[in-house]
């Protein structure tokens, strides 16, 4: 059985969000619904300002906190190393969502981020929250795939409906392999840059494995003993402190 | 002041006139509450202003607040039994009719804040997952409310200081005990959430209960004899003049050394976040209030041996604790969320949340529910040979 895992060379991402893009055409998201986001932050001081970016998925933990915390099970890891909702047995506590270091769970039954209010727009139907014109045909409510309920947390699931589907034995889901693209999740598929990778990240002979060894990847916020599953390449790994009396200022 | 000395029969039962009183004020208030919150019915989730940056609002403090003030309720009742204190079996079963009725309050607020309440019924129970502390704080909240109905039932016949009494309000006070200690987790274990993390939490937690249960016994008991002890039979007036305004006094200082201590070490701390959110804190009326109004003015009204035993002075100071120990729950709420976890420049600088009239609707209509509760089980359910009590 594998473990999933995703590698990303930050100094080859470009900030583009074609991987959000991605993500939310794949997994029907709404606005807000940022399961893929690339954050955006200023650093440094006029006039030496930078503008940095962070891509941040959710990190399919090893020790996942919104796992433990959660009082129904609806949280759950599998067998392959991701973690996934059970939208059946969610009871929308939230719990998940404060226990989790990174923000990346998202509860979508609430006050619409942008006008018009795209719920109204696509009434749901069948216990949907929303009806677009394009939904994927994959779904799967105690997995947490397709258009969630109402009154649920979402998250990434790595497109698990595709991963799941993948050969025995792979070590690595590369967009470049004919035989595999169809079984990359999204974001990796789309990544221009090929910025992102991934694969087995208990397969000595992956590739993510190589490049996690080779580039010294890092994990964010390991003080936390979640243990990510995504790893970062690059100098730029950390996101800025926070620090907003700098930003009330600018 | 004639409709409480009219009960000749019952010396010290209140008056009917009080809690019929108490019962449609609790109605209307439940309504005004309803019709704030309705649009959550059918909404859900989107009718409130809490949402993915600031997950638990106006409506998750409620229930803490009131899910604290039952366990605080319950144990001062319980400790009256357990230590078989002279005079307490006069008060204590109110207070256990009150902590229930504060506790079916709580989850008509939590259950208008989850996404399926019904769900959790059974989802919770059926799935047992251990390691989550809501869990354990179900199991010892279901257990209290059992108990305590079972309590209640128990004291239409019988003593508080009888021996079978006495053992439950062990059990009570046991399933107290467990249930904050477990809420307190729910906060103190998120190391992710570092103004809530920490082993102060659930004592915080504790302490802020019982200072909660200890004001709301003094508001109440007064409130049921019309703010006067004329009516009052000797041994509970004792209580209420030598006792627990005493112990009210003791507990108010102690939180003020307490919530010093938090905010103080807050100020100081060099944890990420933390500091900026306490500067933020204190420089907010609503922090002076609670300090100076909810625990500072009442310490004064309690210091003064000839104003503490007034029923008026301690029904104003338990009030005025009782605000500020729910601006307490509130800022203790919001804060731990205030620093955004990678948000980038969405959220450049703490989170900001207001909440809108329906999480409003949803505090007025746990609090009044506990009221209209509370009202009708003395009005129409309050019968038996301690009916007076």
């Amino acid at each position: 059985m594998p473990k999933w895992g995703m590698v990303i060379d930050l100094d080859k991402c470009t900030g583009c969000q074609a991987c959000s893009t991605a993500c939310a055409m794949e997994n029907n998201t709404l606005p807000g619904e940022s399961w893929q986001d690339v954050l955006f932050y200023h650093e440094g001081e006029h006039p030496n300002v930078q503008i940095k970016w962070f891509p941040r998925p959710c990190m399919q933990c090893e020790n996942p906190s919104c796992v433990y915390v959660c009082p129904t099970g609806a949280t759950y890891k599998t067998e392959d190393g991701v973690v996934l909702i059970d939208w059946n047995k969610c009871i929308g506590c939230k719990y998940c969502m404060i226990a989790c270091p990174y923000g990346v769970r998202f509860y979508a039954d609430e006050e619409p981020l942008l006008e018009p209010d795209l719920r109204e727009v696509f009434p749901g139907e069948d216990g949907q929250v929303w009806n677009p014109p394009y939904q994927n045909p994959n779904e799967d409510w105690s997995k947490g795939i397709g258009i969630q309920p109402k009154g649920v947390v979402s998250k990434c699931t790595f497109c698990y409906h595709r991963i799941s589907q993948a050969p025995d034995g792979v070590a690595d889901l590369d967009e470049d392999d004919p035989e595999l693209k169809e079984y990359v999740p999204a974001c990796v598929r789309t990544c221009a840059p090929k910025a992102r990778y991934f694969g087995d990240l208990d397969n000595p002979e992956s590739n993510v494995n190589r490049l996690i060894a080779e580039k010294r990847g890092t994990r964010l916020k390991e003080e936390t003993g979640n243990k990510p599953q995504v790893y970062y390449l690059g100098e730029h790994g950390t996101v800025p402190k926070f620090d907003p009396e700098f930003d009330n200022e600018s | 002041m004639s409709a409480t000395v009219e009960n000749v029969d019952q010396p010290g039962k209140p008056s009917p006139a009080i809690t019929t009183a108490t019962l449609i004020s609790g109605a209307i208030g439940l309504a005004v509450g309803l019709a704030l919150a309705y649009p959550v019915f059918f909404e859900g989730g989107r009718a409130l202003a809490q949402g993915t940056n600031m997950a638990w609002g106006l409506p998750v403090a409620t229930y803490a607040f009131l899910a604290l003030g039952s366990f605080g309720l319950s144990m001062v009742a319980a400790v009256g039994g357990v230590f078989g204190l002279s005079g307490w079996n006069r008060i204590t079963p109110r207070l256990y009719m009150l902590a229930l009725a504060v506790s079916f309050g709580a989850i008509a607020a939590l259950a208008m804040e989850l996404g399926h309440p019904i769900r959790a019924i059974w989802a919770i129970p059926l799935n047992m997952q251990i390691q989550s502390p809501l869990l354990w704080m179900g199991v010892f909240w279901g257990v209290y409310v059992v108990c305590l109905l079972a309590m209640m039932l128990r004291l239409r016949r019988v003593d508080a200081l009888e021996r079978g009494s006495r053992r439950l309000a062990v059990v009570i006070l046991l399933t107290c005990l467990g249930a904050l200690f477990t809420q307190g987790l729910v906060y103190g274990m998120m190391s992710m959430r570092p103004v809530w993390y920490g082993i102060g939490t659930p004592l915080y937690y504790m302490y802020g209960a019982i200072l909660t249960g200890v004001a709301l016994a003094l508001l109440f008991i007064n409130l049921t004899h019309g703010f006067s002890q004329d009516n009052m039979v000797a041994a509970k007036r004792r209580v209420m003049r030598d006792q627990l305004p005493v112990i009210f006094l003791v507990a108010l200082v102690g939180y003020a050394i307490v919530v010093s201590a938090k905010i103080i070490t807050g100020l100081w701390a060099p944890t990420t976040g933390v500091q900026v959110v306490y500067e933020h804190m204190v420089g907010t009326g609503l922090f002076w209030f609670e300090v100076l109004g909810g625990v500072l003015l009442p310490i004064a009204l309690m210091a003064a041996p000839a104003m503490r035993t007034r029923p008026a002075v301690q029904g104003v100071a338990a009030v005025l604790a009782v605000v500020g120990l729910f601006i307490a729950r509130y800022e203790f709420t919001v804060s731990g969320q205030q620093v955004p976890l990678f948000k980038g420049s969405w959220v450049p600088g703490l989170v900001e949340y207001s909440p809108n009239i329906v999480e409003w609707g949803i505090l007025v209509t746990g609090a009044f529910l506990a009221l209209t509760v509370y009202a009708v089980a003395d009005r129409f359910f309050n019968t038996g040979p301690y009916s007076a009590d």
